[in-house]
């Protein structure tokens, strides 16, 4: 249980010294795959806004349907990639399966907005609106240029070919329920983009995930889908259509245009995808969504966790097959 | 008078949970509140439409697999015709032709009109195709099917 006194002592047993409270403990909603909680450790009367992520799962539950890192590989990536210029908060300390509340790990709470309908519909964000997909394909260049060999070992390195293996792995396991999926499948093997370029990507860089205030991105956040790949395929994420929240003439997150995504990107990295590619990885996303909310069926059914939220997930299988007939419409 | 009818039972429980209960909740209580009445308002469509998709599938798996494919579907259930058309698919035993993506549309939009009828997707794709969503019954308002 998350509760003031097991953060207190958490903290405690990680150096916070003295005297310390915990106030306004409080989950967020938001986080299907994972837990969230923000808090204030107090000490000598100065407040200091933090957030606990841990999994809810216990080691070896996971449906390791979509890999996720362990949370001590995403609290040390964190410093990896701030050292490119890349914003997100400032680890505090890390939290092993050996700690009351672990595993997990303590950060910086930063002010700003996650919540994508308020961040695309709320007045106060739209000239953040206007400069966002500009900053998205800054920052993406940024993170790119990790140097792979620095990484945790965790962070998952496949070729494309291999990661397609590991979809029709997924879509047998779950029982070959959608003709749609395998269609998208077949496609996507038949289309592969030349792999030019191979590096880390954050692999699920979408409204949602990014802080925003006034004047845009401030922190990049969730970074539990980590892996190398090619860069585009972090591009042509963030215009997935389910991550346009509805405003889906707006292709980048639903709130900027493809030009603006790749200015930004070319700025940083002296080139850009090029538009058919950034296609091949919309459709990439959108059959990954739906082996997402299948992934949550199968973590309800197990009975590894039989929260609402999973199984209501669930129901979000045709949004991808919807996407995928769309996306797909004159190109088979 | 007839007994409460399934789907007025629902949506009395969607009304309590909206109306009663949610005001008082916040953050993620709230949230997955409200999570809770959309699940029964899918629950609710579902009953009326699901067996619409089914006979879709079934028909689509007589015409587009020949008889020993179609009788080999393992474990049978409701998803037996989709999962016979994925295999087929996935084994090179069926291409898919123009009209056999017609009716994965037909079937998507049908699934859709149950699953979230306000998804993005699913009015563009009523706009891009309306003969087919005239078909399955979920046409937009006004529009020419």
């Amino acid at each position: 249980m998350v509760t003031p006194l097991a953060l207190a002592d958490v903290l405690a047993s990680h150096g916070a010294d003295g005297e310390n409270s915990i106030q306004g403990l409080r989950r967020l909603s938001g986080g299907a795959n994972m837990e969230t909680w923000a808090f204030d450790l107090v000490q000598e009367s100065v407040a200091r806004p933090l957030i606990l992520r841990r999994s809810p799962l216990r080691p070896g539950e996971s449906a390791a349907a979509v890999s996720e890192l362990p949370l001590s590989a995403e609290a040390a990536l964190l410093p990896l990639v701030a050292e490119q210029g890349v914003p997100v908060p400032t680890v505090l300390c890390a939290l092993s399966e050996s700690d009351i509340l672990g595993p997990g790990y303590i950060m910086s709470r930063e002010r700003g907005e996650a919540l994508p309908g308020r961040i695309l519909a709320d007045d106060r964000y739209a000239a953040a609106r206007r400069h966002l997909a500009w900053q998205c394909g800054e920052t993406l260049a940024r993170l790119h240029r990790v140097n792979p060999e620095q990484l945790p070992r965790e962070v998952p390195n496949q070729t494309l070919s291999e990661r397609l293996d590991g979809h029709q792995g997924l879509l047998d396991r779950f029982g070959n329920a959608s003709p749609v999926h395998q269609l998208a499948l077949n496609w996507l093997r038949q289309h592969a983009p030349p792999q030019r370029r191979h590096c880390l990507l954050h692999g699920d860089f979408r409204n949602g995930n990014l802080l925003v205030d006034e004047q845009g991105l401030v922190a990049v956040l969730d970074w539990e889908l980590a892996h190398c790949g090619d860069p585009a395929e972090d591009l042509g994420y963030l215009c997935g259509n389910v991550w346009r929240f509805g405003y889906s003439d707006k292709p980048v997150g639903g709130f900027g245009d493809y030009d603006e995504l790749l200015a930004g990107y070319r700025e940083v990295a002296g080139w850009a995808p090029d538009m058919d590619t950034i296609h091949y990885w919309e459709v990439f996303c959108a059959l990954g969504w739906g082996l997402v909310c299948l992934t949550m069926v199968d973590l309800y059914r197990s009975g590894a966790d039989p929260t609402l939220e999973r199984a209501a997930v669930g129901r979000r299988v045709s949004e991808s097959e919807m996407d995928l007939l769309l996306l797909l419409e004159d190109r088979l | 008078m007839s007994h409460t009818d399934a789907t007025e039972l629902l949506a009395a429980v969607q009304g309590f949970l909206r109306q009663s209960v949610l005001p008082q909740l916040e953050g993620f209580d709230a949230y997955t509140t409200r999570v809770a009445a959309n699940s029964l308002a899918i629950v609710s469509r579902e009953i009326t439409a699901r067996g619409e998709i089914l006979e879709l599938d079934r028909e689509a798996q007589s015409r587009w697999l020949a008889p020993a494919a179609a009788g080999s579907s393992q474990a049978g259930g409701d998803h037996s015709a989709a999962r016979a058309l994925s295999l087929a698919l996935r084994d090179g035993r069926l291409q898919a032709s123009d009209e056999f993506i017609d009716y994965l549309r037909q079937r998507t939009l049908r699934q859709m009109a149950i699953d979230n009828p306000r998804y993005s997707g699913f009015k563009q794709a009523r706009q891009r195709w309306p003969e087919l969503a005239a078909a399955a019954g979920v046409a937009e308002p006004g529009a020419v099917g």
